[in-house]
């Protein structure tokens, strides 16, 4: 029996974060006019980026711990079983707005495509990272389109890394911010925080489910909903909208600043195997 | 191709699931004591083991589903979602035993174990992170912003003409 738990390190180590993170408990940030509400989940992510930095775990214990995100991230899968049947009325009720808000997805490309060629004036890798939000689909589809050693390629390995480092806290603070201005109805938000990816949906959806405790479970059915429906449109919407529509703003941008944009280069990277599934 | 008992993936995922479920148990007793209306672990245990029972099975029937010829490889996700629909709708059996106990488990403390699990992974990207440019790293940023906010704005809009809101 012992040998089932001989990585009981990395599960001694989840168990204190979790202790650690929830004694701290949710807090709100005030930054002149921004306000947002941090929540235990965030912490663990910066706890483990801050031990990481000051190489306190083992990389063994690192490539261990990765396997089992997948897994326990079922267990947000199984707690929608309260939510979406219940809800069922709602989610149809709400079915245009559902199916409609996935083409907002599409809106990304119109905040990076932009600021990544006019301020940082990027080649092809801005259209990699800029497309989508670089998660295990997109590497798939930019993998087949052009290779993960072109500079797309380049671009969207770096927006994945990025989201897996800062994915979770930037989509948390970002919720939280916008559910404060009052904006927004939280139907509208909950439909939002559906992007494909379930933590971040999480760290999406927990502000929001803070801010109206009495809709919570709407909120998270409506989010669970627009998740799945994320996760099976998004390789069409990448390929069939996302990449050309990219691709198009790529060269109106170079136009606009009146040069040529650059092309593609096939890169030497030792490392294009970092996908995992 | 003789793996030991203990690297099945059955036994890993259902000792994955133990353990996320144990801790979120303490970590809702924590969050929900916090908030005024404590929930002790004795009380959301039958709720846990329902929903490691559910996930277990979504793997059964995609493991069942899989060995059909030519049938699609599909996210675990997708399965565990039919069957939860079904556990939770009106015409289920099972919804109000369903709904009032699971209901019980917060979103937010069930989260934590599984971020922490991404927490300690984290690191193996960290050297990767440190080799990107600026410029991308804000890009990639922005992408969660956009999306987030394009999404938002649609659904709002929508909502309004149908008038739902």
């Amino acid at each position: 029996m012992k040998e089932v738990l001989k990585d009981w390190k990395v599960h001694l180590l989840c168990g204190i974060l979790v202790l650690a993170a929830e004694l701290i408990g949710k807090h709100s940030v005030f930054l002149g006019p921004i306000s947002f509400t941090m929540f235990p989940m965030l912490y663990t992510i910066i706890m483990g980026i801050l031990l990481a930095v000051f190489k306190l775990i083992p990389r063994e214990m690192m490539e261990t711990a990765s396997p089992y995100i997948t897994i326990s991230v079922l267990m947000l899968g199984a707690r929608s079983a309260a939510t979406i049947g219940p809800n069922l009325g709602l989610i149809f009720s709400s079915g245009a707005a559902l199916v409609l808000q996935e083409f907002g997805n599409l809106g990304t490309i119109f905040f990076s495509i932009p600021i990544g060629v006019l301020i940082f004036g990027m080649g092809r890798s801005v259209v990699g990272a800029g497309f989508s939000i670089s998660r295990e689909g997109s590497l798939i589809v930019i993998g087949d389109m052009y290779g993960l050693d072109s500079d797309e390629g380049l671009g969207v390995m770096g927006g994945y890394i990025v989201g897996t480092l800062f994915g979770t806290i930037v989509c948390g603070i970002c919720s939280s911010m916008l559910a404060k201005t009052g904006w927004f109805h939280p139907w509208s938000l909950a439909m939002a925080c559906g992007t494909g990816s379930a933590s971040m949906m999480s760290a999406n959806v927990a502000p929001l489910m803070d801010m109206w405790p009495e809709m919570s479970e709407e909120i998270y059915a409506l989010a669970y909903a627009s998740n799945t429906l994320s996760g099976l449109d998004g390789l069409y919407m990448n390929l069939l909208l996302a990449i050309p529509m990219s691709n198009g703003l790529y060269k109106l941008m170079w136009k606009l600043k009146g040069k040529e944009p650059p092309k593609s280069h096939k890169q030497k990277v030792e490392q294009v195997d970092i996908i995992e599934y | 191709m003789t793996a030991n008992w203990y690297e099945n993936k059955w036994v890993v995922r259902i000792k994955i699931l133990v353990i996320s479920a144990f801790y979120a148990s303490i970590g809702n007793w924590i969050f929900t004591k916090k908030a005024g209306a404590a929930v002790t672990p004795f009380e959301v245990a039958p709720a846990l083991a329902v929903m490691i029972f559910l996930v277990i099975f979504a793997m059964f029937v995609q493991a069942l589903f899989e060995r059909i010829p030519k049938w699609p490889k599909l996210p675990t996700a997708l399965y565990l979602t039919l069957i939860n629909t079904y556990m939770g709708c009106d015409i289920s059996p099972f919804q109000d035993w369903i709904v009032s106990n699971i209901s019980k488990v917060n979103l937010m403390a069930l989260c934590t174990p599984i971020l922490a699990y991404a927490g300690i992974a984290i690191g193996k990207d960290l050297d990767d992170f440190k080799k990107q440019g600026v410029s991308i790293v804000i890009v990639s940023i922005l992408t969660f912003i956009g999306t987030f906010v394009g999404s938002a704005v649609i659904a709002e809009v929508v909502l309004k003409v149908t008038g739902q809101i």
